[in-house]
């Protein structure tokens, strides 16, 4: 193989054209999640609380899986996971992210109605892989 | 005998690793941190010195905790973990303001290293102006 077609093979992005909604409070953290995303091919679309997430997934866009803090200001992840199942009858894929490492949050995310929960900060192949494994088991 | 290994005050490693090595995303995220830190401090400090708002107390070090975790500041980590426990129980408030106190002093230990690394990063057009 030439050099130039070896330049030209593109390593294929994870996540290319996946819609995310990613709702976290903490600036930082959203900009960590925003760039390993975008990195691997993500739109993504970021907001700072459930009850801004749930406005946008009621909006006429279209999203493939939600990134949702477990605990951030004004409405939680927890209560506006149980909003988008009960009220909204929304079956999106979504994943719980925290900074406690224990088992109980995972355990309350399931309950409230998340597909999965991974813990801050992200390491960006297990969250990339994450996102993937949801998504197909939701079209499973 | 063979010396000591000395853990450093801040350790960026984290960013680094994610970003392969990206020096203007460094440079933002030390700046966000710088943005965001010190005021969620200020707002904790607050909180523990002028109320017994267990719950204020509980959500501000959860909030810090988060981005202690990204940008690792020797031993903040740990002492938010420990805060934000005691605030959840409702207990311990001599501890708590002893770990504010702890955190402050590390904080402000750190901020020499953490302005360096900024500056390391910073772009070059941004550099020109200033």
């Amino acid at each position: 193989m030439s050099e130039m077609e070896n330049n030209n093979k593109k390593i294929p992005l994870l996540l290319n054209g996946i819609n995310i909604l990613v709702a976290e409070d903490n600036i930082l953290n959203q900009k960590i999640a925003n760039f390993i995303l975008k990195k691997q091919g993500a739109i993504v679309q970021s907001v700072l609380n459930g009850k801004e997430a749930i406005e946008l997934l009621i909006g006429s866009m279209h999203f493939d899986v939600v990134l949702m803090d477990i605990q951030m200001p004004g409405m939680d992840g927890f209560k506006a996971t149980e909003y988008i199942r009960k009220d909204l009858k929304n079956n999106i894929p979504i994943i719980g992210l925290t900074a406690d490492m224990l088992m109980s949050a995972t355990d309350e995310c399931m309950e409230a109605g998340m597909n999965a929960c991974v813990c801050k900060p992200f390491d960006p192949k297990s969250l990339c892989d994450l996102i993937l494994s949801v998504i197909k088991e939701r079209n499973n | 005998m063979e010396a000591p290994i000395e853990i450093p005050i801040v350790d960026f490693s984290f960013i680094y690793q994610m970003s392969d090595n990206d020096s203007v995303y460094v440079f933002e995220v030390i700046e966000l941190f710088l943005k965001n830190v010190p005021a969620g401090l200020a707002k904790l400090e607050d909180s523990v010195r002028n109320t017994d708002n267990f719950e204020i107390i509980q959500k501000q070090s959860h909030f810090l905790k988060s981005s202690a975790n990204v940008i690792k500041v020797r031993g903040m980590f740990d002492d938010l973990v420990r805060m934000e426990s005691l605030a959840r129980a409702k207990t311990g408030k001599e501890e708590i303001v002893e770990l504010l106190d702890k955190l402050l002093f590390l904080f402000n230990e750190a901020l020499p290293v953490l302005e360096a690394e900024r500056e390391k990063n910073k772009p070059k057009k941004l550099k020109a102006k200033s």
